[in-house]
């Protein structure tokens, strides 16, 4: 339902991302290391290893070469340590060693020091030291393999520690990301709570994230402003509503009065009679025009469907209620303006009866957490096409205009009473003639008491 | 039944026209223009009944209401208004008005509600009702039982607010029927036998007990308060 990315998540994602980065990178720069010391240390025992051995041979440099030779044989047969291999060496000349032939004659003309190898397809550490009075080079050489074994229980050591760190921090930020943006959803939730706008109401703005608080303190601008323009509206519907009504009170009462005051004249009384018909047609259309000036309910009252149908068809002729069948089931309530609904149901009403000459259905239904009332003629029905344009205000059905007078604002008036209700109006031709129109509203729900409309907080 | 009446109204044909009905009807008018003309008549004359525009020039009726009522003057009062919204009704309600007729009205249906303001004397009009469980709040137009809310409609507060009024006593349905829309028509008479069935299937359910009784070819009645 919402393709947005969520900023929780998106905060969480990326921390986990940098957690685990983290934890990789001490992984690696911390084994690389470890290694390098173990290495170097190794170096380091390989070398003074050799120099206690050149020490050895430098105390017996006095014998001839030829025992000294056998010496140097000697010493390096007692000298062993684990793999590692030693040579000594003389110019290009091998003159004791582990193996009855030299493998390490490369390094013989080579300066001090250690590098890495591959002998034997074996990675080794050779070190190479010089012992000038004798002439000699000692060349040591260890295979790194055991160095770096030594070293295994160390790497998973660590790595599993940092990935375990990795979880929880990841476990932690997801709870505190969520945290902080628990005042935005508590946010959310009081905004989605503000009741029809024009009341005046404002959202808290200290919510625990100065983010927040400037937003509600926008919100709360926002709501200043559609108020005002609201107000200016509704203003203006007063004012116009009542420079309407007077002037229709006036001649409505005139009208009323001079009817008493002709009683001896019925032709000049059924004139009469047909003004104050028309006077109350002018009186709708102008709440028509009055309701459809308004954007929303004037107010929330309950209202009964059926009591609506009543009171729409009260004033009609005798004729016109003959023709009319009414079937309610049970009690269709809704929340809204009975005024407003009332018109509705009216405007379809009269409309019916004025297209058709047959009978007319009119009822009321309620199931769902829907109520609609609707009504079904049996007339020729309007084309396909004319079913969305006839909504709008003074648009008239093609066929219809010539049979009926009228204003051609009912549709128009009905479908915005419908959508100020929140519902909507359904228009449906039906087999093999006729036509339903059905105004579905929500049903009626508790209003919210005063213990739901407090803050959060 | 002949009244005294007062009409207050800015318009003046209207102030006319609503005088002369009255007039027609044997009733005595003194007319007042603005706020302060009624003011001054309704402080050296008794009323029965006073007609009052909710727009006037200076100063809303309303705010006359108001301060009328604050004064302790209890007369029975009109509301006229060319705001036909339900919150303007009970704005005007909340002011202290006993009833109140949008704009354009009929003449006959003006006469019908003086006459029922001027039979029923001042009246105080209950706020708050307690019947076993329910709580009827006639301000804000609520009832309640034990939390729950229940649907009435406006037909149906009418109807209690005139039973209410009558504070237990019983009130004939003719009474009921003007009192309540202020229309004794031939139809009337069922309808309000349907309102009324539906409201006490709503009422006594909730209330668990009764709530109004039915005195048979007579009227009903709302129990005592509890």
């Amino acid at each position: 339902m919402n393709a947005a990315p969520s900023i929780a998540r998106a905060v969480v994602r990326s921390y986990v991302w940098s957690v685990i980065a983290v934890a990789l990178t001490i992984i690696v720069v911390g084994s690389s290391v470890a290694g390098w010391i173990v290495v170097r240390r190794d170096d380091a025992n390989a070398c003074a290893q050799a120099r206690a051995l050149g020490s050895e041979l430098q105390s017996h440099a006095d014998e001839p070469l030829g025992s000294y030779d056998g010496r140097v044989q000697h010493e390096l047969r007692e000298q062993r340590w684990f793999a590692r291999r030693m040579e000594v060496w003389r110019g290009a000349r091998r003159i004791g060693g582990a193996a009855s032939e030299g493998l390490l004659g490369r390094w013989a003309e080579h300066r001090d020091g250690c590098e890495s190898t591959k002998l034997a397809g074996i990675w080794h550490r050779v070190c190479v030291v010089t012992l000038a009075a004798l002439s000699l080079r000692i060349i040591a050489a260890s295979p790194l393999e055991p160095l770096l074994n030594d070293l295994r229980p160390l790497v998973f050591a660590v790595s599993g520690v940092a990935l375990a760190m990795a979880a929880v921090f990841s476990l932690v930020s997801r709870q505190l990301a969520r945290r902080c943006l628990l005042p935005l959803a508590r946010f959310e939730q009081r905004v989605a709570a503000v009741p029809a706008l024009g009341d005046g109401r404002c959202v808290e703005t200290a919510w625990g994230a100065a983010e927040i608080d400037t937003l509600a303190q926008t919100f709360n601008a926002l709501l200043l402003r559609t108020d005002a323009a609201l107000k200016r509206e509704q203003r203006f519907v007063a004012d116009a509503a009542h420079e309407l009504r007077t002037p229709l009170t006036r001649l409505r009462g005139q009208i009323e009065l001079a009817l008493d005051e002709l009683s001896g004249r019925p032709d000049a009384r059924s004139r009469l009679h047909r003004a104050v018909r028309t006077c109350e047609e002018l009186t709708r259309t102008t709440e028509a025009l009055l309701a459809l000036a308004r954007n929303q309910c004037s107010t929330e009252e309950t209202v009964d469907l059926e009591e609506v149908v009543e009171r729409a068809s009260a004033s009609l002729l005798q004729e016109q209620r003959e023709r009319l069948h009414t079937q309610c089931a049970d009690a269709a309530l809704v929340r809204g303006d009975e005024a407003l609904l009332v018109l509705a149901a009216a405007n379809l009403i009269d409309n019916a009866l004025k297209y058709t000459p047959g009978p007319v259905r009119v009822g009321v239904q309620a199931g769902g957490g829907v109520c609609s009332l609707f009504i079904e003629d049996s007339g020729s029905g309007i084309p396909e096409e004319d079913l969305v344009r006839i909504r709008q205000p003074f648009v008239r059905g093609q066929a219809h205009a010539a049979v009926a007078r009228g204003t051609g604002l009912g549709l128009a008036l009905v479908d915005h009473v419908a959508r100020v209700h929140k519902g909507a109006l359904h228009l449906t031709n039906l087999q093999p003639e006729g036509l339903s129109t059905e105004l579905r509203l929500p049903a009626w729900q508790p209003r919210s008491t005063d213990s739901d409309k407090r803050s959060p907080h | 039944m002949s009244l005294r009446t007062l009409v207050v109204d800015d318009d003046e044909e209207t102030r006319e026209l609503v005088g002369a009905a009255l007039h027609r009807e044997g009733h005595s008018v003194v007319f007042a223009a603005d706020a302060e003309a009624a003011q001054v008549a309704i402080e050296s004359t008794r009323f029965d009944v006073v007609v009052l525009d909710v727009m006037l020039g200076q100063g809303s009726g309303l705010d006359l209401c108001a301060q009328l009522r604050r004064t302790g003057i209890e007369t029975p009062i009109l509301f006229l208004s060319a705001r036909g919204t339900v919150h303007a009704r009970v704005e005007g309600l909340d002011a202290g008005g006993d009833d109140y007729l949008a704009k354009p009205f009929a003449l006959r249906e003006l006469l019908a509600r003086v006459r029922a303001l001027g039979r029923r004397g001042p009246v105080r009009h209950p706020r708050l009702l307690h019947i076993g469980m329910l709580v009827l709040d006639f301000d804000a137009r609520r009832a309640t039982a034990q939390g729950r809310e229940l649907p009435i409609t406006n037909r149906e507060w009418a109807v209690l607010g005139v039973l209410a009024d009558a504070g237990g006593r019983v009130v004939p349905f003719d009474d009921v029927l003007e009192r309540a829309w202020g229309d004794v028509a031939v139809g009337a008479r069922a309808s309000l036998e349907v309102i009324v069935s539906r409201l006490r299937k709503k009422l006594d359910a909730a209330a668990e007990c009764v709530v109004m009784r039915t005195l048979r070819g007579c009227g009903y009645a709302l129990e005592q308060e509890t």
